[in-house]
């Protein structure tokens, strides 16, 4: 009886999971195993990279490809006044998927609702009155018919150009659905290549193909798209290896071993993680405002050749490529995938006495020397305690370790302690000023190196804390790098049109960041993706904006 | 006549007066630990705003404004209260648009037919090999069964999980690795769930059997002339097996609130793994209503089991 019991389980779960895996053998379903998925899909709300996917479901008015190129979708045309303020806007025929056309409004609606914000809220004409004021319009942008808007800065921008991933949004349907605009396939509305199915949190989301998109019949050939997610190292193993994904993207460094690196592509992501060095010398405090960190260590974190010492001791290449081999060891302040000419923005313009990847433990000993004796210590013993904050997660662990026990042999340094905190406690010590050093990460967007080069002006024109403390400036904004005549080179680029001039000011700027050693950069992130042999056409859709799979195919397996 | 209607109107009220006031004490319990968790994770350092880009501030602050997270702490358990009042737990401040409700209707299912699933498989099972390893005691049957409780009991799920995966899926391709579409994907997370549930009740049951085994009663029933079956099963077993409901509510109770390291491993979307992923974005409002939820959950399951309880052993009365 149990051994009929038993057999008749069996049969019934050999059925059902070969009825499951024969889905996967469809060759008109492309199944991508994503690493994180989305935060929401909510056009408005987006406010993570991980959004990507939004992509999917939603067209551009112009987009930017990997290779810097404005490729417009619904755009029809686009003119600029003389003076460079007035940009005006025509939009193509379209519509979204349940039949409502997309009017000149709805691009209008998405940059009031998501794209103005306080931090760029000066560069519109009436930005700030909207932002201020909570309200629904701008004076700057407007739609003067269906077919047309027009957008007017306060004055020429370059940065404008360098962001024009704009969408568009229906406002009355998402009046209509409030809070629940984005929650599920049904509270959203579709004017990109697919359609969402369903959306699992934590497991799936499916699309299939948009039929009314404008470039159905040219593009995007696979007409269903299941996105898989599982934070299980071996669980993404086993699905590679069961033929349940045809794509993995960001393959964890413990597989890229077993699945050989050969196999795998490698890719950096626009990312640029160092460590960053709280030259304020303040911790913010609610309700005591700005408190000093001490004047030994303020002097010592202010002193350029300890902070060089501490990077010339380190040999990034190796370390890199022992803790986590998907990143790329980097020695610049940018993101490394800024093309320029027929290469790279880093590879066009070379930085000067830059400190090379493998370290040099002589010269990390004369900068510490040095530092000691413009400091006035007699040894390293006499240094003042320093903390060290960052994420008490593996990767990040590994690193803070393995340097301080660097620095420890090479330097003798032994006043560094590390202040291992869960994420959200680091980032609100980080934003508190609450550390010594940092482990920072950089997320910039890639086609727009302003943003990044501004992170290191003097913020609102104070860099100490009485200043500060009569500025109402919030702490986390506080300038860990004050320098006039960086400043002022930032600042024009933001009217410099010339694109080879600009370029040339950007290597400039990223110079005097280097001269003035402000960071110590350890690594571009990345990660490794694996790809089907029978894919054909993949781009990673994190490098193009969700427009990798444009001309993907998945052939007969 | 009369007599008889009065003591049975007698039993009927103070059964009403004991489930009233259970309902009371449960009331009072859930709104216990709604109150705690509130406070408890408002002591959490950082904003559910700053994950996804810690260098937003603006956003983040504009968020929290908008939200009432700036409001006073009392101001917002005030309102939460209200909320919880009318079952509204809000929107997830993690995933806008998301209901918490919605939330819970959609995925409370996912995680109870997993623990149905693993209930009906395991302890059935677990039970049987108890029974047998007691009757058979000595024998390669019971030393294998302790064998394998002790050795399921040992290794942790997480990795039976992978052991699963690397057999069944990597090497036999017979069932999905990870993923939630049809019954074969819940094959494997229902195994490794019910595996601990095999090895804890099939130990339990055989503890029982052999304790029953040494009673009186069954001395006399084999006096009696009645065959080993009618014994074991209307005399060892039904004795055995009273202990066990008391188990049964609170393994229940557990498996309804989800399993955290098997709704990871296999992508399973249930309420255990969206529990902990909430508190650790600090979304607040989806880790309270999934705290309250479960706390009802809980509650509720004790409740039944006590009633259970009074049916399968009727010396339990309502004192």
């Amino acid at each position: 009886m149990l051994k009929r019991m038993l057999s008749c389980i069996l049969c019934l779960c050999l059925v059902f999971g070969c009825t499951s895996l024969s889905a996967a053998a469809e060759n008109d379903t492309l199944n991508i195993l994503i690493s994180a998925e989305p935060v929401t899909l909510n056009t408005l709300e987006s406010k993570s990279n991980l959004d990507t996917y939004v992509f999917y479901l939603t067209s551009a008015l112009l987009y930017r490809s990997i290779g810097l190129e404005v490729i417009p979708e619904l755009c029809d045309t686009m003119t600029v006044s003389e003076d460079g303020t007035t940009y005006t806007y025509t939009i193509k025929d379209a519509r979204y998927s349940d039949g409502t056309p997309i009017v000149a409004d709805d691009f209008v609606y998405f940059m009031i609702k998501n794209y103005l914000t306080g931090d760029n809220a000066w560069m519109f004409v009436g930005g700030e009155d909207t932002i201020n004021g909570s309200l629904d319009t701008c004076e700057g942008i407007y739609a003067l018919d269906d077919k047309t808007f027009v957008v007017t800065l306060a004055a020429p921008n370059v940065t404008f150009n360098g962001k024009l991933e704009i969408y568009p949004v229906n406002r009355a349907f998402v009046e209509a659905k409030g809070a629940a605009y984005g929650g599920t396939p049904a509270d959203l509305q579709y004017s990109g290549p697919y359609i969402l199915d369903d959306w699992t949190i934590g497991t799936s989301l499916t699309l299939h193909k948009n039929p009314d998109y404008i470039y159905a019949d040219t593009y995007f050939p696979v007409r269903n798209v299941g996105l898989y997610y599982s934070a299980d190292i071996s669980s993404r193993y086993s699905m590679w290896q069961n033929d349940e994904v045809d794509v993995m993207v960001n393959v964890p460094n413990e597989l890229v071993e077993l699945l050989g690196e050969e196999n795998c592509n490698k890719y950096t992501a626009g990312n640029v993680v160092g460590i960053e060095f709280n030259t304020t010398g303040f911790t913010y405090t609610e309700g005591d405002g700005f408190q000093s960190r001490g004047e030994d260590v303020t002097a010592l974190l202010k002193n350029r050749n300890f902070r060089m010492a501490l990077c010339y001791a380190v040999d990034r290449e190796a370390l890199v490529d022992s803790i986590s081999p998907s990143e790329t060891a980097f020695n610049r302040y940018v993101d490394p995938n800024i093309p320029y000419g027929e290469s790279t923005y880093v590879d066009s313009f070379p930085m000067e006495n830059v400190i090379p990847l493998t370290g040099d433990a002589d010269k990390a000993r004369e900068c510490l020397q040095k530092a000691l004796e413009e400091l006035g210590y007699a040894s390293v013993s006499e240094l003042p305690k320093l903390s060290y904050l960052c994420f008490e997660t593996d990767v990040q662990k590994m690193f803070a370790v393995t340097m301080v026990s660097l620095w420890k042999s090479i330097l003798g340094l032994e006043n560094i302690e590390i202040n291992m905190q869960p994420i959200q406690s680091a980032i609100m010590s980080m934003v508190f000023m609450n550390y010594d050093l940092y482990t920072q990460q950089l997320t910039l967007n890639p086609d727009n190196m302003l943003e990044l080069l501004s992170y290191w002006e003097t913020t609102g024109g104070v860099s100490d804390a009485a200043g500060f403390q009569a500025s109402g400036v919030p702490s986390f904004m506080a300038s860990i790098h004050a320098n006039a005549d960086y400043d002022a080179l930032v600042e024009s680029m933001y009217a410099n049109f010339d694109e080879a001039s600009r370029y040339a000011d950007a290597a400039k700027a990223e110079q005097m960041l280097y001269d003035d050693f402000v960071f110590f950069p350890l690594y571009a992130g990345g990660g490794f993706e694996i790809v089907k042999p029978y894919v054909e056409g993949w781009v990673n859709p994190y490098l193009e904006n969700g427009y990798g799979i444009a001309n993907t195919t998945v052939a007969a397996h | 006549m009369s007599l008889l209607s009065s003591v049975s109107w007698k039993g009927w009220d103070s059964m009403l007066r004991y489930i009233l006031r259970r309902f009371l004490i449960s009331l009072a319990t859930v709104w216990m630990i709604a109150t705690i968790c509130f406070f408890l994770i408002r002591m959490l350092p950082g904003n559910p705003f700053i994950v996804a880009n810690p260098l937003d501030m603006t956003n983040a602050e504009r968020l929290m404004d908008y939200y009432g997270l700036s409001d006073p702490l009392w101001q917002q358990y005030v309102r939460f209260l209200g909320n919880l009042v009318h079952l509204d737990f809000g929107y997830s401040l993690a995933h806008p648009g998301r209901s918490v409700n919605d939330v819970i209707i959609q995925y409370f299912p996912v995680t109870a037919q997993l623990a149905v699933q693993a209930i009906l498989f395991g302890i059935p099972t677990g039970i049987l090999l108890g029974i047998l390893s007691a009757y058979r005691r000595g024998s390669g049957l019971d030393y294998g069964t302790q064998m394998l409780t002790i050795l399921t009991t040992a290794i942790p799920s997480y990795v039976l999980a992978a052991l699963l995966q690397l057999l069944f899926s990597v090497q036999l391709h017979w069932f999905p690795a990870s993923g939630w579409k049809n019954f074969s994907y819940t094959i494997l997370p229902t195994i490794c769930l019910s595996l601990g549930l095999i090895a804890g009740y099939c130990r339990f049951m055989r503890t029982l059997m052999l304790e029953v085994g040494q009673q009186d009663y069954l001395r006399t029933a084999k006096a009696k002339g009645l065959s080993n079956i009618r014994i074991i099963v209307f005399h060892q077993i039904r004795n055995a097996i009273l202990p066990l409901v008391t188990n049964l509510g609170l393994e229940i109770a557990g498996l309804l609130m989800g399993s955290y390291v098997i709704e990871k491993i296999f992508s399973v979307p249930g309420l255990g793994k969206y529990f902990v992923t909430s508190i650790n974005e600090l979304d607040y409002t989806m880790a309270l209503g999934l705290v309250v939820f479960q706390a009802v959950v809980v509650v509720a399951a004790n409740f039944l089991v006590d009633l259970l309880y009074g049916i399968v052993d009727p010396r339990v009365k309502v004192a």
